[in-house]
């Protein structure tokens, strides 16, 4: 049971970086590949903050959200310029750049070893220890994340992004600051994720870079993809079968010399089948032309 | 020092020029990032090892030994083969079955390039499966002593490698100069309706380019393994660091992916030189980064798509 | 009859192009569509050249019959078999390629390599700018020579047929007359020519008969020489 809940919370924080890429991907069109390095900041930034200066993790999470943003802005302003492909590949160089950084900057971030020993979350003196207290509090945030993106979208800013992404040429030909659209969403795409990688850092209470890879940057586009390009409730689909279905596999009793890379390899056919079948994901109605 | 330095760069750098002029090829026809072209570059070295498995299981001399005597000449010539020809293949293969059907359909490139990763990710795990997570090699036997050249130290194995590369490269630039499939291929690249007018049909033309584009690939993917280890992994770093030579030199460019191939090889080697060996990826693409938002166009300033707009 | 349309209806996406649009084009003739923009012109020739279907639209119906064979959704590099040769819209030179290399592969399905020499010098004897240039980049060339070259490239299949969508596209006023001229003498020397024009009155001034397009549908069908001394005609495209 308890087992169940753990994956629940897992569940919830992809929810949370599934919602916030798919602002940027599903709905704006922007190609990123890197996303995993805002959570990476996010988790980074507030870990250090509470191991090295015991400021609370509640701050921390803000913070690192923050930080998080802020290298939003760092790697959206050049990637204004690029297009497709390009934009692609510069986000997933940020990826692998910010993996590299935690990972080489062994002063600071301790390298591959990680960060043990991460203080959890406590609400007015009480340290939250079960699973359940960490469930409740993920899916506050699941809600927070939830009830923003959807205002954005909604939202006449929300009409302009959906421009943005089927012809950025006529969008700009009605006279919107396009630029300043795609910065906002980049920021707020950063900062989402930079919380849902605070909440895992002080919920498994250790990380280490191998959470933040390239790998795990296409495995959140993937949910993205798969549960609908611009399309909110399919990014909760999304993120709980990829999810749950690897657990899924884990009771099938395979060895995980066998089950790792068959799971993946389950994820890199669902890639190929969905764009080949249904681009548009299970409840996305986004098609090209 | 800098000369051991230069020298490695060169030798690597041979490589990505490799792995680079196969993308290119590629990227000229189409027009999209065939990211798995990584994968075909494994597979390369998968096949070859594959072959000469299955010669020496019979109770011959162990692998390390046997590949290091040419009376096994023959083998290795079948291995060889295997892993060029297999790779050339399989590049087809994924063409037909992932790409064409996109193209018929007149798919964003967004889609083809997330297909492109499901192939790679698909492909690279299953390579991980069968041949499972730990390190093969086809190395030739005990490292033998190199040669001293300009203040540098270069094996054989290195040697051959370099010859090797060149060699190829120069061949598919006389290629593309000379053959009538090479100038079919630059004009399809030049312009697509423009070569339908004059008779070339772009679907086969397209296939021409992935077979010897994954051929190339296959080609490097041996290379290499006489040098480094295999692993189901060796993909990935292929194909950023041939697609970062390629924009280094200028997309779509033949002489510029070979000039990218070794810019990056040099440049990674001497950051190794002053930083360390963890840094090598970030190097990589920071100097992609700044080249993407100086010099869009690479060395050769290739006018990129946007700019053509 | 060298080619034959019959009722031919074309779409992109929900939008009708053409409703049901028939002409011909007789062995020896220049014959020229013209009408105003979006009027289905350029969708007709596009629909017989194969370019059609390369683009978002269909072909929902008709006949296309060239030497009394259908070559309905055959692919532009499967009519230059037939002998269909195309100076596409917007003249598609190979820009990386220098001008002999342009016309070289005009001749690319060509096995007879004494005569595709012969035709080389007939092209560049015909368009004199082109012959002074052969070594250069077809990118440095002006509109009007890229145009030449693109009609050239084509002459080097040796086509029964010569289509050309919108040649005056871009071209300098005297290019233009110069471009008509040399239709005239490819005609003369036994190349049957289909063009679509915007410049109503060059095309008329040398065509044998024309097909006036409007909203989809011709309207008007008559030798050149009658069309140009129409009243309609002359108000609404020879500015009378």
């Amino acid at each position: 049971m308890e087992y169940f809940l753990h994956i629940l919370v897992i569940t919830g924080i992809y929810i949370i970086l599934t919602l916030s890429l798919n602002l940027v991907v599903g709905y704006t069109g922007l190609a990123v590949l890197g996303h995993a390095a805002f959570s990476c900041m996010g988790a980074y930034v507030s870990s250090l903050l509470a191991l090295n200066y015991g400021i609370s993790p509640w701050i921390g999470l803000f913070v690192g959200a923050c930080v998080a943003a802020l290298l939003g802005v760092v790697i959206g302003f050049p990637s204004l310029r690029l297009k497709g492909d390009y934009l692609a590949l510069a986000t997933f160089g940020a990826g692998v750049i910010v993996y590299s950084v935690a990972k080489n900057w062994v002063a600071v971030t301790r390298g591959p070893m990680g960060l043990p020993g991460i203080p959890g979350f406590s609400i007015f003196g009480v340290q939250l220890s079960g699973v359940w207290e960490y469930l409740i509090l993920v899916a506050a945030f699941v809600f927070i994340t939830y009830f923003v993106i959807r205002r954005i979208v909604k939202s006449p800013f929300g009409r302009i992004l959906r421009g943005i992404r089927e012809d950025e040429v006529a969008a700009l030909a009605m006279g919107k600051n396009i630029n300043k659209y795609k910065i906002i969403v980049f920021v707020v795409g950063a900062f989402f994720a930079g919380i849902a990688g605070s909440l895992y850092a002080h919920y498994i209470t250790f990380i280490d870079p191998s959470s933040f890879t390239v790998m795990e940057s296409i495995t959140i586009l993937l949910m993205v993809v798969f549960g609908g390009m611009g399309s909110l409730a399919g990014s909760f689909v999304g993120a709980a079968v990829l999810v749950i279905f690897p657990e899924l596999l884990r009771f099938l009793g395979m060895p995980s010399s066998v089950a790792a890379p068959l799971r993946q390899m389950i994820y890199g056919l669902l890639l190929i089948v969905l764009m080949l079948k249904r681009p548009q994901g299970i409840l996305g109605t986004y098609r090209w032309k | 020092m800098i000369e051991q330095v230069l020298a490695n760069g060169l030798i690597v750098g041979t490589i990505y020029a490799l792995t680079a002029l196969g993308f290119t090829i590629i990227y000229r026809t189409v027009r999209f990032f065939h990211f798995a072209h990584g994968v075909v570059y494994a597979c390369g070295a998968y096949f070859a090892y594959s072959v000469l498995r299955i010669a020496y299981s019979g109770g011959g001399p162990p692998l390390h030994e046997a590949t290091a005597d040419l009376r096994y000449a023959t083998t290795w010539v079948v291995a060889i083969f295997a892993g060029v020809i297999g790779a050339g293949v399989l590049g087809v293969v994924i063409d037909r079955l992932v790409y064409k059907p996109l193209r018929k359909r007149k798919a964003p490139n967004l889609v083809f390039l997330l297909a492109s990763f499901g192939v790679f990710i698909f492909i690279q795990n299953l390579l991980q499966l069968i041949f499972g997570a730990q390190i093969l090699t086809i190395r030739a036997g005990p490292v033998k002593e190199g040669h001293h050249f300009l203040g540098a130290v270069i094996t054989d194995v290195q040697i051959l490698i370099l010859v090797v590369s060149s060699l190829l490269s120069v061949a598919l630039w006389v290629f593309m100069q000379k053959a009538k499939l090479g100038k079919a291929m630059r004009a399809v690249a030049d312009d697509r309706l423009a070569a339908s007018v004059v008779g070339i049909n772009p679907e086969r033309i397209i296939l021409a380019a992935f077979a010897i584009g994954s051929a190339l690939a296959g080609a490097a993917g041996i290379l290499i393994s006489l040098e480094t280890n295999i692993e189901p992994t060796m993909g990935m770093n292929a194909i950023l660091k041939g697609i970062i030579a390629s924009i280094i030199g200028g997309i779509g460019s033949i002489p510029g992916a070979m000039f990218g191939g070794l810019f990056l090889g040099i440049a990674e080697n001497l950051g190794i030189w002053k930083i360390s060996a963890g840094w090598k990826d970030c190097i990589a693409f920071v100097i992609l980064i700044a080249f993407l938002l100086l010099r869009p166009g690479g060395i050769m300033g290739i006018k990129t798509e946007k700019e053509q707009l | 009859m060298l080619l034959d349309v019959r009722d031919l209806t074309a779409r992109y996406g929900a939008v009708v192009a053409l409703k049901n649009v028939s002409f011909h084009v007789g062995e020896g003739e220049i014959v020229a569509m013209i009408g105003p923009n979006g009027a289905g012109k350029s969708t007709a020739l596009k629909a017989v050249s194969g370019v059609l279907q390369t683009t978002d639209g269909t072909i929902e119906n008709g006949k296309i019959l060239f030497e009394g064979k259908s070559i309905k959704g055959l692919t532009t590099n499967e009519l230059v078999g037939r002998g269909i040769s195309l100076a596409p819209e917007g003249r598609r030179v190979f820009t990386t390629m220098t001008v002999l290399e342009n016309l070289q592969m005009g001749a690319y399905k060509r096995k007879d390599k004494a005569s595709v020499s012969q035709d080389m010098d007939m092209v560049l004897t015909l368009f004199p700018p082109l012959k002074g240039r052969t070594k250069q980049k077809a990118c440095t060339l002006s509109t009007g020579e890229q145009q030449m070259l693109a009609i050239g490239r084509a002459l080097m299949q040796r086509p029964k047929i010569l289509l050309a969508d919108e040649p005056s596209l871009g071209l300098s006023p005297n290019f233009v007359e110069l471009i008509f001229d040399k239709f005239t003498e490819i005609n003369k020397n036994g190349t049957t020519i289909l063009l679509v024009e915007q410049n109503a009155s060059e095309a008329l001034r040398i065509s044998h008969r024309a097909y006036v397009f409007s909203i989809g549908e011709i309207v008007l069908s008559d030798s050149g020489r009658n069309l140009r001394r129409n009243p309609d005609v002359q108000k609404t495209f020879l500015g009378a």
